[in-house]
């Protein structure tokens, strides 16, 4: 499993959903060129609505790896997707900065030591 | 504005960074990922600078990241004043206004209008260059004549301070002489009337008048004998387009219950194309409510944490990447 479909609500548009597609390859190469792990950013939730500003407790992520679990001696044909990512760790006290409306985040080299690796239902 | 950033970075040694944080742009879901340098790229398409525009305040934040003491202002004011100006873009291309969103389009360029003399050095004319040019000749000419009368002590110390002062000549000279008057500058002041004129402004885009332009123009200039090849061009246009007209009239005839010859039902039949829906686009159906994330399905499914987390470490540790 290398995609995820992820909808989006479409812009001006609350009945549409836009189709962004994350890729994650994971550390294989993606098209015979370098792997590709894709950012998420708006739909990891991290906390309340009222968290972080205009990120709205959602945290940007990147995809490791994803992967589905199936319940067949619970439920029947029932397959849950599962995506494993990474949070990256956010600058200047979490929220977008005046100046520029950006708000800046980081990879962290290691991501065991800080538990910032996540396993997410999609 | 991309001439007018670039001079900036030039001045303050950061071109680099910004080629560097360029490169280093991730993949991201409808984003084409940049494979040069901004600088190594010799020609720009439309929708390379469409792209450009989404991603150019995040890259020239990178850039202009941990300034020195007379660096910041500079660099907040040129921040803003593109960021501004960004935002006054891509509002722009909204499908639909209000009032509230006029309103945030003239604080843009209010804003814009506040900050861009940061930029003012950087629209220098070709008239004004050569008009500092001779300033500085002049200058130079009246300090070669100095020199001779000056002690060899003396003039490293007078050399320097010349320096300066052609510095400061130049410097006066470039924003009494630039300006940012130039007509797409003017026309973003009237976006408001012509939005409460006209509706939408995206909707009288030309680009798809430039597409067409190359099946209904070129390609019957290639078909033409290019003798008389308007009367050409426009007759094999009006061909075209009379064949694809015909048989839309007639699957309209049929859905009215015409009686059309059983061949002709048959050709439509034959060539009516599967409707598809959308490729990137769809309506969402419903989601399951109850599991949010693996901690719930796991309830659900009565399996320990411990037990996923040994199934899942085999899955996760060749895709981690590289710890430094």
């Amino acid at each position: 499993m290398t995609q995820l479909e992820i909808p989006v609500v479409a812009f001006q548009e609350s009945r549409v959903y836009d189709i962004h597609r994350g890729r994650c390859t994971g550390a294989p190469l993606f098209r015979n060129q370098t792997s590709r792990n894709d950012c998420v950013s708006s739909w990891i939730q991290a906390g309340g609505e009222n968290m972080y500003g205009v990120l709205r407790g959602r945290f940007p992520a990147r995809l490791i790896v994803l992967f589905k679990i199936r319940s067949g001696y619970m439920q029947q044909d029932t397959v849950y997707g599962l995506a494993g990512v990474q949070f990256m760790s956010l600058l200047d006290s979490r929220r977008p900065s005046d100046v520029h409306g950006v708000t800046c985040v980081h990879v962290p080299v290691t991501v065991h030591r800080s538990g910032q690796c996540r396993i997410s239902y999609v | 504005m991309m001439d007018w950033i670039q001079g900036l970075l030039k001045n303050h040694v950061r071109q680099q960074a910004c080629d560097d944080a360029w490169k280093a742009l991730p993949p991201y879901p409808g984003f084409f990922v940049p494979k040069m340098a901004y600088r190594e790229v010799k020609q720009w398409q439309t929708k390379e600078l469409r792209n450009l525009g989404r991603c150019l305040l995040g890259v020239l934040t990178v850039a202009l990241r941990q300034p020195d003491s007379t660096q910041v202002q500079r660099f907040r004011c040129a921040l803003t004043c593109v960021r501004s100006l960004l935002d006054f873009t891509m509002m722009a291309q909204y499908r639909s206004h209000t009032p509230k969103t006029i309103s945030y389009m003239e604080e843009y360029v209010t804003q814009f209008h506040e900050t861009k003399d940061i930029f003012l050095e950087f629209r220098i004319s070709k008239r004004t260059q050569e008009k500092a040019d001779e300033l500085s000749k002049e200058l130079r000419r009246q300090r070669a004549q100095m020199r001779e009368r000056v002690l060899p002590s003396q003039r490293r110390r007078i050399g320097d301070h010349n320096r300066e002062q052609e510095n400061d000549q130049r410097m006066e000279l470039i924003p009494s002489e630039s300006n940012f008057n130039f007509v797409k500058m003017h026309l973003i002041s009237h976006f408001r009337d012509y939005i409460y004129m006209f509706s939408n402004i995206p909707m009288y885009s030309t680009q798809h008048g430039e597409l067409a332009h190359k099946e209904q123009i070129k390609d019957g200039w290639r078909r033409s004998n290019k003798i008389d090849a308007a009367r050409q061009i426009l007759s094999s246009y009006g061909r075209q387009h009379a064949i694809r007209m015909r048989p839309l009239h007639l699957e309209f005839l049929q859905r009215a219950g015409a009686d059309l010859p059983t061949e002709v039902v048959e050709h439509l039949e034959k060539t009516r194309p599967a409707p598809t829906p959308p490729a990137n686009r769809r309506i969402l159906k419903g989601r399951c409510d109850n599991i949010h994330d693996v901690v719930d399905y796991l309830r659900a499914c009565n399996i320990s944490l411990k037990t996923i987390c040994w199934e899942l470490i085999p899955y996760s540790r060749p895709s981690l990447p590289p710890q430094g």
